[in-house]
Formats: C-alpha cells, structure tokens, sequence
C-alpha cells in the first residue's frame, strides 16, 4: 500500500508536485499518468526516499521508505532506463544490490533468468540496448521479491515480445496480491494493463479512478454516419443543435445526439444510412483533452478522489 | 518460481552488508582497477627515474647533496593526483550513471551508505599508497646506493616518513571523494581537487613576503612536501613540523567528510 499525502515538490520557484493525495491499493495494477513533465518521475522518487519533498508525505505501509526495514523486500523499483554503472556487468550490478540488503547471491541468477538476461549477464552494461537496460532495471527491481513494484515508463525502448512479456509480469504479480505502480505518457498502453488510474497533469491531481470510469466520465459520445443524402441530414441535425464534423464529403461525426436519435431522425425523414456507428473515445483521446492547456485542468475536480 | 527468498528471509540493511555491497562494486569495475594500476606504475617510475637522476647528479658533482628519502618519494605526487580522481569518481561515477538511485533505494540511510563507500575507499588507498610509497623508498634507495650515503628504513625518522608519506596520499584521496560528494560532478570535482592541491601554491607564491609563507605553510601541498623530509621534525616559520601539518589536513577531511554527510543527506540524489 502506497499512500500519498498532500505531496508537493517545488525546485525553486518551479512546482513540480503539487499538494497531490492518493492511495495505491494491493491486488490491482494502477497506471500513473501524465504527459511529460506532469511530475509523475518526481512523486516516484519522492515515494522511494530519493527526493525530500518540499511539504506533504508519502508513505509505504504507513511509514516513510527510509524507515522500513527490509527496503528490497518491500519495494522493488525502476525509476530510470539506465541506473547502473556501465563498466560493471549485469551480473555484478545485481550481486552488489543483493549484498546490500543482505539478500542471497542465489537470488541474482533466478532474476537474470526471469528477465532472459542470463546469456548476458557477464557482459559490461554499459554496451546495453535501451531494451536490454530496462530487462536490468526490472530485475534489479524483483531481486528482493517485493510486494510493491513501482515501475517509471518499463516499456520505453522494449520490443513488442518485452512489452508482452511485462504487462503479463505486472498482471501477474497483481494477482498475486502484489502492488503494482506503473507510470506511462501512452494510455494506450495503460489501457491494455492497468485497471486504476491516477492522473496528474501539471503536477496536480487530474483524476483517480478506474480505467472504465475514466473513459465513460470523459468521453463523449460520436456518431459516424455515411449517407447518400448527408447533406439533407447534415441540416436537419444542425436544426436540432447536434454538433456536426464532416469528414469526407458522404460522412459525418456527430455528437450531442444518440445513435438512436440519429437513426430515427433519418428513417422519418427517409434518409437512407450506408453506416450508422457509435465511437467510443479511446483512453489517448481522452487523456489528450484532459491534459490540454491548464485552463482545462485547473477547472475539473479530481474524479473520484473526493470523498 | 521464487525459490531462495521466503518470510524467514531477513533482508535488512545494515554496515555491513552496505560494506559487501560497496566492495562488490569498487572491485567489479575495470577502471578501479586499471587506475590503481597506473598509479602503482606511475608512482615508482617516476620516484625511480629521480632516483636515478639523483644517482647521476652525485657521480658527476661530489658535492652535489640530496635527501634520498624525499628524492625516493617524488613520485607520490602524481601518484596523489590519480588516487585522488579514483576517490572523486568513486562517487561522482555513481551520480553520473544514476546507480546512486540504485544504492539510496538498497540503503535507504544515506549515513550508512557513505561510511561504507569512506571505509571501502579507505582501506584500498591506505594500502595501495603505503604499497607506492614503500616500493618507491626501497627501489630508490638500491638504485642510489652506491655514490650516496642512502637511508635504511631502521635510522630515525625514516620509517615515518615513508609510511607517512603513504598515509597522507590515502588521507588526501578521502578529502577527494567527499569533494565529490559535495560537487556532485566529476570534471567540476576533479578540478576542485587539482586546484587545490596543486594551483593553489602557485598562487599563493607570489604574494608579498610574509603572507605568502604564513598562508602556504597551511596548503596540504606544502604539508606534503614536509613529510618527505626527514631532517626537520620542528615547525619552522615556513612550515610546520610533520606531525603537526599532517593533522592539520586530517583536520580539513573530517571538515570536508562532514560536510559530504551533511549534504548526501539533506540534498535530492
């Protein structure tokens, strides 16, 4: 359990994190969005004891990282693509983090084989592909079997085998009880793995809730509709104050109306429909106009995270 | 899958497994090592060629005097700039390559973390540079002997000179690695560091007569060159008596190493 309170974090007079509170919960893996620069690294390492927050808290199972007493055991971290020294090899990077907690070197050689690193692990990092780098970074944030796994940006520079490979480790390790922190600038790809969402934007609180929530509360219903008569239908909508985006010259998107509404609207003016389709907003489209301009953000309560 | 860890695992950070972590990583990369090795070699080369110069200069002038103690030991110098880069980098190479992050996540008591990374760093030095320092004396004084009169390591004095000597540069290369810590980055670090030791003197040289002395007697480079010299045990107007300087800059790094905890601890790594 992670539990964020009031965080903030400023560099001077630049607010990164801003009086931010939220709560990781076991059992579910959570995607921690925000466009670049929304402060999504920085709460991460303010989570992890790496960075002091300039007010406010964040806590793992109720104390401050510093404070617990098997740190590996509990948390298992990726916070960058390349944290290790690029002379040393994988292996010995592993076996020096290991020796640290006083976790068994045995342990090394079952995370080099988790993350299909064992073929290199007596190579110097440092000739490391992005892909291969964050296969280390991965392991070295499973070597103490940890209950929490906070992960910042896992899929950048992995192949689509590596980025299969992770979502089933995350969701894995969710059902196993375990819990998952995993940021990302792509909702697609949040989409495809996380369950809850917290999204930040300008280091504020944007929204704290379920994926399918997310999209529902967000979204607005589209209509495509391809006519032979579009232009008949196009005036007849715009008679009744539905908003109309013209495509190509036989389609149509249309919002502020149902598809139901649309289609009785044609048959009883006979209209005749080639395609009469609901659009459901993709996560990206969503997030992209959440995340437009401050203005927006500013303006919108946090979905769900009041109570 | 998880096979070796289970709830009885106890995995709780503590000085000595921060002590097995931090000598895993110093021995596990190649440039500790291959610098060790070009400050062994420089270190007695150099030493050895002045020796042979001394040699040289007596055959030719008789009256020609030098102290075989110091002219066996002029190495140490260069010997202190390489140790002392291997000690910024110690810790700058881990702000640089972000393993820092790595390390503070492992041992989140950034206190432990540093005494380990000090007391690691240390004991390579002190034995690495008391090895320099007794290989220079010894080769230098069979290279010399002969036309000079040469020191035993058994007369007064010479003992601690050359020990001294070695003890200093491992002294120096801990003010190095907490000039990293506190400057965080290896060219500005590694700068601080020459210029301290080494350009510092020369600016001091030129002032005028009484406060050029009175400031460089407290340089560690002065200091230095005080240990090596085994006729003087006495503080002087120019400088301090060799126990006395050699203090004096053990003094400056535990200032310094203050400093590095204090910093390591209240800054963002």
């Amino acid at each position: 359990m992670i539990e964020v309170k009031n965080l903030s974090k400023s560099y001077g007079s630049v607010v990164a994190v801003s009086n931010l509170n939220f709560q990781v919960t076991p059992g579910t893996v959570t995607g921690f969005l925000g466009p670049n620069g929304a402060g999504k690294s920085t709460t991460m390492r303010m989570i992890m004891g790496i960075d002091h927050p300039t007010s406010g808290e964040a806590l793992i199972n109720g104390r401050p990282y510093r404070e617990l007493a098997q740190p590996l055991r509990t948390v298992g971290a990726l916070l960058e693509a390349k944290a290790y020294h690029p002379g040393r090899t994988a292996e010995n990077h592993l076996l020096a983090v290991a020796a640290a907690n006083h976790l068994p070197s045995a342990r090394v050689k079952e995370v080099l084989e988790q993350t299909g690193l064992t073929s290199v692990a007596h190579r110097r990092a440092g000739n490391f592909s992005l892909g291969m780098s964050q296969r280390l970074g991965i392991a070295t944030a499973l070597l103490g079997d940890p209950e929490i796994l906070l992960l910042d940006e896992p899929v950048n520079g992995l192949d689509p085998e590596g980025i299969q490979w992770i979502r089933s480790l995350m969701q894995s390790l969710a059902e196993r009880g375990r819990t998952i922190f995993v940021s990302s600038h792509l909702m697609s790809e949040m989409a495809l793995t996380a369950s809850h969402v917290i999204v930040i934007g300008q280091g504020k609180l944007i929204a704290d809730t379920t994926v399918d929530r997310f999209i529902a509360d967000h979204s607005e219903l589209r209509t495509k509709v391809r006519s032979p008569q579009i232009q008949e239908l196009e005036a007849l909508l715009n008679a009744r104050n539905a908003k109309v985006n013209r495509t190509d010259p036989s389609t149509i998107e249309v919002s502020g109306m149902t598809t139901e509404q649309i289609g009785e609207l044609a048959s009883g003016n006979a209209i005749t429909l080639h395609e009469l389709s609901p659009m459901v907003a993709s996560l990206e489209e969503v997030f992209m106009e959440l995340t437009q301009g401050s203005v927006e953000y500013r303006a919108t309560e946090p979905v769900g995270a009041a109570s | 899958m998880i096979t070796v860890l289970d709830d009885n695992t106890q995995a709780t950070p503590s000085l000595s497994s921060a002590l097995r972590s931090e000598w895993i990583k110093i021995r596990s990369v190649r440039s500790t090592v291959i610098t060790l090795g070009v400050m062994v070699i420089l270190g007695i080369g150099i030493s050895d060629l002045a020796s042979l110069a001394g040699r040289a200069a007596v055959t030719r002038h008789a009256h020609h005097i030098i102290n075989p103690v110091s002219q066996s030991l002029s190495g140490m110098l260069l010997a202190q700039i390489v140790i002392g880069v291997l000690g910024v980098l110690a810790f700058t190479g881990e702000i640089s390559s972000n393993t820092i992050k790595t390390s503070v996540a492992a041992i989140p008591n950034r206190t432990v973390l540093l005494t380990a990374k000090l007391i690691t760093f240390a004991v390579i030095s002190v034995v690495v540079s008391e090895l320099v320092a007794f290989a220079c004396f010894f080769s230098g004084q069979a290279i010399m002997s002969g036309p000079i009169a040469t020191a035993s390591i058994s007369q007064p004095h010479v003992f601690g000179a050359v020990a001294g000597t070695g003890l200093f540069v491992a002294l120096l290369s801990i003010f190095a690695l907490s000039l990293g810590v506190i400057i965080r980055r290896s060219a500005g670090a590694i700068s601080a560091f020459v210029g301290l030791y080494l350009v510092l003197p020369l600016l001091v040289a030129p002032l005028p007569s009484p406060y050029s002395t009175d400031i460089s007697k407290f340089l560690p480079f002065n200091v230095a060159r005080t240990l090596d010299t085994i006729a003087s045990t006495s503080s002087s107007t120019t400088s301090f008596a060799p126990l006395t300087g050699f203090l004096l800059v053990a003094l400056y790094t535990a200032v310094m190493v203050g400093v590095a905890y204090y910093l390591l601890n209240s800054r963002d790594v």
